[in-house]
């Protein structure tokens, strides 16, 4: 961009501005400082996030211990685990434990949202005390829960057998299907409210014209229900469900401290299971592989509930 | 000399050319309106000016100085926004004085300053406010002031009434050019509403497809429109424009439309000669068409009976003061404004006297260049 | 009464308020559960005949904190969550705000591909990384230390706050920057004067969300950090106070709780913003 020097007329102070003002205006405009401002964050990922990630494919297709960098086996691991009892059973874990855990917190979230979106007193009241699950360090409450299942000095138990519901103790973390039962139900426990607020706050959205004229219409609550409210909250529900079996697939916390993944490895999830090969056993490589697993997963689910936002999606 | 002078410029996005090769001056103390369809460039014009978008090609000059490298807040440039752009956590004041503490002025002169332009603008009481507790009008007034406090060399309006209602608008307008005279400001300002750039720029760059259309004064483009595309755009009711053939009948030059056959007046004989037998397009604003027994009753009378013709209505708008028909003609509708105590309903049919000295003509071929007239 | 209040006061009271006190019952059980239990005397607790829904004035006791500050390094582990939690918020906030002001202001080549891989980030589960985060980590010397947590923390809390303060930048009009760079600020000064103080809820918001996740995580402090002097809340309460199969409940539960409280906290004085940031995200 030379402007011609012919014009006698117009003063040059302008054009023959010294090299660091025009190297700070380019600046400015072609946002370089667009690459100065993504740096930092481009630093966390490609060092902690990205580099791990490609160590763990490769320390996967070793067999790394504890110690020493092991040799290069290829995918030795992964047909190993697709033959492993375990792990199989682990894979059904995870499987069993999301698709409850994610179903169980979408009904009742909404039935829950339903509730609270109606004129009730003591609004700030209810949605104060229904997030506290939330908010609350989950390795924290767990310890509650585990005190509360415990085998001896369960409350449960004490009060369903002073009510007379029961005779024997439930075995709620000794029985492999009680233990998956309560891991989901702490899962629930903790993971409803997000649910709920968010989807309260999706109904609170929807205009009420447009059940006004589905009342003229002649649609009774339940009809609305299914035929206006439902269909326009899908893609909210869809993006908190997708979060939500994404947090729960790679979920530690609550099956580590209140299980260990057993009992018998009726409760293992693969990062659990990954935890105790990897770390606790040393075997690195049986490990990551075991880590991994969760991506192709992640992705499967991900790509299909992607796949459904996008067809789902009838507005905008 | 020249305040800005915008030489050749271009920008590209990409493949798309938003602005090609434009250039115009504005003189000291001018309001210059650019105005245009959507998307016809002009917001890019201004973003251009104002060193917010890079220039594809061209130069640009402001107060003598070429500013084409130069950053926004070095080109003696102040612009106020179409929704105000005001610092929602700070209150009036510090709004206004914000670009002057920038620039490192020392307090006494900046509050100096900002109560001068508070006064004009009527909005001393409003100084400890906070952005979100004024009204729309008040926020423009605001913003308005945050550019006056600046005392740059020229002004850029980017579209300022677009989010008031109606009512506002109009009272608005008569503020900012009375605040033109006021200041002497240099102003460049950037709208689609043609009914703000008719009565508040000293000059129009009308703009189309990135392209510049013409410049000039508003009775300029209003009475010689240098295409189809001006001649529409500027006034309201818009221009009415037909496709219509000059043919000779007895001696006599006529236009011909479908409908009617108009005698081509004597001023524009010479022009008509040289278009015999030639299909053109045939342009008339809706308020030189007049009925027979009211408007110009005397003048339409006198008139010769070759500049009328009857037509049928398809619908009438009452406003008041006049009438607007919309009559039906073949390929589309012809609007013509008569006297408010005409009655007519829709079907029925007029008689009109069409006021031919007053027409525009048009090549049939893009891009519709008006065809001069000839002096006679 | 007339048929139809009555009515209605069943509708209400059956429909309504009834099943969401029991699901406020539901909530809150655990909570107050473990209450009870870290003021209970051993006795009471360990006695199967007592009911453990309630608690007599006389079984009343503070032995079980008084535990946690004496006999464990409970204090020790609270400041040292505090410091992790703390710092690697802070530096995780300021790289999310950068980051987030590039995402959504900046036009720059491979502003798309960033965008992409702050996403996908996000959806790398951190149980993933860890295994080979523990090679990272001893390469650095880290190991056992404190900074080891400080410096892993940001994997996973850079790329949710940059979402969510995204999400609020995005509303900020672009006019208020063009106005701010004819007056004369540069990229980083509009940054500062302008887009942080008007994106102070949604900085307040991550900040709050990020500082719950620090102070949740289990994962890594386990297995990055052996020492009981090093060990932040949540892995010590869980390690120090269960000795081979004894498990000090009394004390587990009470400083359950006093690692709660800070997070509580914030919640009951910030608890618009939890709600905005939770339904910010996904309303977008």
């Amino acid at each position: 961009m030379i402007k011609s020097l012919s014009d006698p007329e117009l003063e040059m102070t302008g054009c023959d501005l010294h090299g660091y003002q025009r190297l700070k205006a380019k600046c400015f405009r072609k946002s370089i400082s667009g690459y100065f401002f993504s740096l930092p964050a481009l630093i966390v990922i490609f060092s902690l996030v990205a580099y791990p990630f490609c160590m763990a494919i490769y320390l996967s297709l070793t067999d790394a211990w504890v110690g020493s960098s092991g040799n290069f086996i290829g995918l030795q691991h992964y047909f190993d685990l697709l033959q492993n009892e375990i792990f199989i059973q682990t894979l059904k874990n995870s499987l069993t434990y999301t698709f409850f855990s994610v179903t169980l917190k979408i009904v009742l979230g909404m039935g829950l949202a339903l509730l609270l979106n109606q004129k009730i007193k003591f609004r700030k009241f209810f949605r104060g005390a229904i997030l506290l699950p939330w908010v609350i360090p989950n390795t924290l409450s767990t310890l509650g829960w585990l005190w509360m299942f415990d085998p001896l000095f369960s409350v449960f138990n004490w009060v369903l057998k002073n009510i007379g519901l029961i005779e024997k103790g439930v075995p709620w973390l000794s029985n492999p299907y009680w233990a998956m039962f309560s891991v989901i139900m702490i899962n629930v426990w903790r993971g409803l409210p997000f649910f709920a607020i968010t989807m309260l706050a999706g109904l609170v959205s929807i205009p009420k014209e447009l059940h006004r004229a589905a009342r003229i219409d002649g649609a009774g609550s339940v009809k609305c229900f299914f035929h206006i409210t439902l269909p326009l909250l899908k893609p909210l529900i869809l993006i908190v469900v997708l979060f939500s079996t994404i947090f729960t697939i790679s979920d530690f916390n609550i099956v580590y401290i209140l299980t260990r993944g057993g009992p018998m490895n009726m409760t293992h999830l693969l990062s659990t299971l990954s935890f105790q090969i990897g770390l606790s056993g040393g075997k690195l490589g049986q490990g990551a592989a075991i880590s991994l697993f969760m991506f192709p997963v992640l992705c499967v689910v991900v790509y299909f509930q992607l796949k459904t936002i996008q067809k789902g999606s009838t507005y905008d | 000399m020249a305040q800005l002078v915008v030489e050749n410029i271009s920008k590209k996005f990409g493949q798309v050319e938003a602005v090609k090769d434009l250039s115009f001056n504005v003189e000291d103390k001018e309001f210059v309106v650019l105005i245009g369809p959507s998307g016809c460039g002009k917001s890019t014009t201004l973003n251009l000016i104002a060193g917010l978008e890079e220039l594809t090609s061209g130069n640009l000059y402001i107060g003598g100085k070429c500013v084409n490298d130069l950053h926004p807040k070095d080109r003696d440039i102040a612009m106020v926004f179409q929704n105000y752009a005001l610092y929602p956590h700070m209150n009036v004041y510090k709004n206004m004085a914000f670009g002057l503490n920038m620039r490192g002025y020392d307090k006494p002169e900046i509050d100096k300053r900002i109560h001068n332009a508070a006064r004009i603008l009527g909005i001393q009481d409003l100084l400890t406010r906070k952005p979100r507790e004024l009204s729309g009008g008040q926020r423009q007034r605001v913003a308005v002031g945050r550019a006056i406090v600046r005392r740059p060399a020229v002004f850029l309006f980017d579209e300022p009434l677009s989010n008031l209602d109606a009512k506002l608008r109009v009272q608005m307008r008569e503020e900012i050019s009375k605040l033109h005279s006021k200041l002497q400001s240099t102003i460049v300002y950037v709208t689609h509403d043609q009914v703000e750039a008719m009565t508040m720029a000293t000059r129009i760059v009308l703009l189309k497809d990135g392209v510049c259309q013409q410049i000039g004064s508003p009775m300029d483009l209003y009475n010689r429109p240098v295409n189809k595309f001006v001649a529409g755009f500027i006034g309201t009711p818009p221009m009415n424009i037909i496709n219509a053939r000059i043919q000779y009948r007895d001696s006599a030059l006529y236009v011909i439309t479908e409908n009617f056959e108009l005698q081509v007046p004597h001023v524009f004989e010479k022009t008509c000669e040289r278009l015999n037998g030639q299909e053109i397009l045939f342009g008339l604003r809706p308020e030189n068409i007049y009925d027979m027994n009211f408007s110009a009753s005397e003048k339409a009378n006198k008139s010769s009976p070759f500049c009328r013709a009857s037509l049928e209505v398809d619908n009438v708008e009452t406003l008041g003061s006049h009438i607007q028909l919309a009559l039906n003609c073949a390929g589309g509708k012809l609007i013509a404004i008569v006297d408010s105590r005409i009655r007519i309903k829709p079907n029925e049919t007029i008689n009109l006297f069409f006021n031919m000295e007053k027409m525009h003509l048009f090549t049939k071929e893009h891009p519709h260049k008006r065809i001069e007239q000839i002096q006679t | 009464m007339t048929r139809l209040s009555r009515s209605r006061i069943l509708k209400w009271g059956i429909g309504i308020y009834a099943p969401l006190l029991m699901y406020v019952g539901f909530a809150l059980f655990p909570i107050y559960h473990m209450l009870l239990t870290s003021i209970k005397t051993d006795n009471v607790l360990y006695d199967l005949s007592c009911n453990p829904l309630l608690v007599s004035l006389g079984a009343l006791t503070i032995e079980h904190y008084k535990l946690l500050f004496t006999d464990t390094l409970f204090s020790t582990w609270l400041q040292n969550s505090l410091i992790v939690s703390l710092t690697s918020t802070f530096i995780s906030i300021v790289i999310s705000i950068l980051a987030a002001y590039a995402l959504t202001r900046l036009k720059f080549v491979g502003v798309q591909t960033f965008g992409i891989i702050i996403f996908v980030t996000y959806l790398v589960p951190y149980s993933l990384l860890f295994i080979p985060l523990t090679q990272v980590v001893s390469w650095l010397g880290l190991t056992d230390t404190l900074w080891s947590l400080i410096v892993t923390y940001p994997t996973f809390l850079v790329p949710f706050s940059t979402w969510l303060l995204m999400g609020y930048m995005k509303t900020i009009p672009e006019e208020i920057e063009k106005s701010a760079m004819i007056d004369g600020c540069n990229r980083l000064h509009c940054l500062i004067k302008i887009i942080i103080p008007v994106s102070i809820p949604g900085i307040v918001c991550a900040t709050l969300f990020a500082f719950s996740l620090a102070w949740n995580d289990l994962l890594y402090s386990l297995v990055f950090i052996s020492p009981t002097e090093q060990k932040t809340l949540t892995v010590g309460i869980l390690t120090e106070l269960i000795r081979g199969d004894i498990y000090f409940w009394g004390s587990l539960m009470g400083g359950a709780l006093l690692g709660a409280i800070p997070v509580v906290l914030f919640y009951v004085f910030f608890m618009d913003y939890y709600v905005s940031g939770m339904t910010a995200g996904a309303i977008k």
